[in-house]
């Protein structure tokens, strides 16, 4: 009976994973071409969010042979490949009836919380880029409305009393710069988090130059992508997103996704 | 007798070309308006969060004359940059909780504070706020303005806010109506704004929570207990909700800051170029008057007097040249004030131009993550009525 319950739970999980990171991946892809529509990001912030999207699609298609794996169907609405049914899906059919009203509301719980913590990291994601697209420290008066105009507030508030806000001000302007610097360096540091690809033979950059290179055929693939004679279902799924993608960022990213999976099955 | 006539004619019209000239003091405000900040710290269940929507920028005048090189990209700017000069004056007062600044139409608060741009042009500032709590009392609906003199901007630092004393003004005036509050009605307010909250997440749960009277307020009519699971959610997503609306501040922030510099040098050249305009528009009035004054007299003199008289027929060819040479002297005037003219609509153009991108940039940054947000709380709607009908016994499944 216990794995009954085990089997089903991982089952339910799967299917919730997958319903989560296809979410994301969607939010993200949309966000993505928002973004790039209204040039909106920079070099670096464009290659850091399409090295994201392109980490969600290959969750996604992990996720997708979780369920396959887990012998469960795929929900129409996900764009899972079809496969043919396992053997266990009646069994599976059988257990989805046999849940009670506890566990299909913990399951529920559970999505709400796994969207809740999606959420956040997204929110946190965007604000490493607003934090990355503060103005710098290079100005004066930039500088004086402060690591909040909050500060600046206070000043001015403070000089009213003696008709003095010029003084004030100038004090408000004085402590905020060195953190603004901080946070410059720290903005920087996120950066290289799409760096992971620098430990690689072929860097993010010199991907991207390529893939800009062949925005015009967008079936072409980089020369050191073999046939793919030896993909499995995620790899060949990644694949055919990198050729599809039309954005040459998120192409060159999907195809350092493809070659980072390869390395980690082969 | 008539000489008597003249010198009275000639010296009315001569005091009523100079009546239109005024010494201008400083400032033209009352004085300095001291920030009322509170004295004790005060605990946090009795703080009430703000929301600050972005500004109505109002409309500027139909005529470009009159507009003066104002433009309503300059206002739909300035629409963005004075709520936050409106939440920074706040935050430092103590009274409130968080102090945010949100899109307009956007979302219930325990205070929502809105204005309208009426009037701003450097030199005077006027606004319309209204400030509403969650229960849907209105708490104020009043016009501040705000002036200043354009040597205000030669001798301030450039990070000094010219207009700090109304904005000092509207924040007293919501500290002094929440300080005749009782703390049971700001318990009230809170728990209003959050089963609102509730009742716009999970309608099934929540909707009969509120009344809404007759007035127009909000009613609590009954409450959840004290470990509702499905409340418990309900106050995790509203944590998100305000954990979105802190990162579209650090948008708001950051055009704000952008914005500051730009703004300031423009305030500071409009005001100059606008008060040499108004100079020399007076001087070229004075001069006109003068001029038509001086005319006047001399065809009054000529009629006054038909008989020959050398004396009275020198004075009143004087007149009539001096007349002309003053008249002559208004246009000019007015000329070079054409001149200011041009100068304040070009720095507005300037201004426009350097403005419109940020203001279509924090906009766009608004709308995707607004748009993302409204689409996440969509999802998270319809699994809080699974959740709500699995709690409950009724129909509901994950798929």
């Amino acid at each position: 009976m216990l794995a009954v319950i085990l089997a089903w739970t991982s089952t339910d999980e799967s299917v919730a994973q997958l319903r989560l990171d296809y979410a994301a991946l969607r939010a993200a892809q949309d966000d993505y071409r928002a973004q790039k529509e209204f040039g909106g990001l920079s070099g670096v912030e464009a290659e850091d969010y399409a090295a994201y999207v392109a980490r969600l699609q290959r969750r996604v298609f992990e996720d997708c042979r979780e369920v396959f794996n887990s012998g469960s169907t795929y929900p129409d609405d996900l764009p899972c490949p079809k496969f043919a049914p396992s053997g266990t899906q009646s069994a599976d059919i059988v257990l989805e009836a046999e849940r009670t009203a506890e566990e299909q509301l913990a399951a529920l719980d559970e999505m709400l919380m796994a969207g809740l913590g999606e959420y956040d990291e997204r929110l946190l994601r965007e604000q490493e880029r607003i934090k990355a697209a503060t103005p710098n420290n290079n100005s004066g008066s930039g500088d004086g409305s402060g690591d909040g105009s909050g500060s600046e507030g206070s000043d001015a508030g403070g000089g009213m009393g003696g008709e003095g806000e010029e003084g004030d001000s100038a004090d408000g302007s004085d402590g905020e710069s060195g953190s603004r610097g901080q946070n410059t360096g720290g903005a920087a540091g996120d950066n290289s988090e799409s760096g992971e690809s620098g430990g690689q033979p072929e860097g993010g950059a010199v991907d991207s130059s390529e893939g800009s290179g062949q925005s015009g055929s967008d079936s072409e693939q980089p020369e050191d992508i073999g046939d793919g004679s030896d993909d499995d279902v995620v790899a060949r799924q990644l694949r055919e997103a990198a050729e599809k993608e039309t954005d040459p960022e998120l192409k060159a990213k999907l195809w350092e996704e493809y070659r980072r999976y390869k390395q980690g099955t082969g | 007798m008539r000489k008597l006539i003249v010198l009275i004619t000639v010296v009315s019209l001569l005091s009523l070309s100079a009546c239109s000239t005024t010494s201008g003091g400083r400032r033209n405000v009352e004085g300095p308006v001291p920030i009322d900040r509170s004295q004790l710290e005060i605990p946090e269940s009795r703080l009430l969060n703000v929301s600050i929507e972005l500004f109505d920028p109002g409309s500027l005048p139909e005529e470009e004359k009159e507009a003066n090189g104002l433009s309503m990209d300059i206002r739909e700017a300035e629409a963005r940059y004075m709520p936050e000069q409106l939440r920074a004056t706040m935050e430092t007062t103590g009274y409130w909780g968080a102090v945010r600044v949100v899109p307009r139409n956007l979302t219930t608060s325990e205070l929502l504070v809105s204005g309208t741009i009426l009037e701003s042009n450097g030199l005077q500032l006027d606004l319309e706020i209204k400030a509403r709590d969650a229960s849907g009392r209105e708490w104020l609906t009043k016009q501040y303005r705000d002036g200043v003199e354009a040597e205000y901007y030669q001798s301030s630092s450039p990070g000094g806010e010219a207009f700090q004393p109304l904005y000092n003004t509207i924040a007293n005036d919501l500290a002094s109506f929440l300080k005749q509050l009782p703390a049971a009605e700001i318990t009230n307010i809170r728990r209003i704004a959050e089963l609102r909250f509730a009742a716009d997440i999970a309608p099934g749960a929540f909707s009969d929570y509120l009344d809404l009277d007759e007035t127009g307020e909000f009613q609590v009519v009954h409450l959840p207990s004290k470990d509702d699971p499905m409340y418990d959610r309900v106050l995790a997503i509203q944590e998100r909700d305000l954990m979105m609306i802190d990162t579209l501040n650090g948008h708001f922030d950051n055009f704000y800051r952008e914005m500051q510099e730009p703004y300031a040098e423009w305030r500071k050249s409009r005001s100059d170029e606008a008060e040499k305009q108004k100079a020399l528009e007076k001087a070229a009035l004075n001069r006109t008057l003068l001029g038509v004054a001086s005319i006047v007299g001399a065809i009054f003199i000529g009629v006054a007097a038909p008989e020959y008289n050398s004396g009275l027929d020198t004075l009143s060819d004087v007149m009539v040249l001096g007349g002309a040479a003053a008249i002559k002297s208004g246009m000019d005037k007015r000329s070079e004030a054409s001149i200011h003219r041009e100068s304040i609509e070009e720095l507005g153009t300037s201004f426009s131009s350097e403005a419109r991108p940020l203001v279509v940039e924090v906009d766009g940054e608004t709308v995707k993550l607004t748009g993302s947000a409204e689409a996440q709380y969509e999802q998270w709607r319809v699994l809080m009525e699974q959740i709500y009908a699995s709690e409950t016994g009724l129909t509901g499944s994950i798929d």
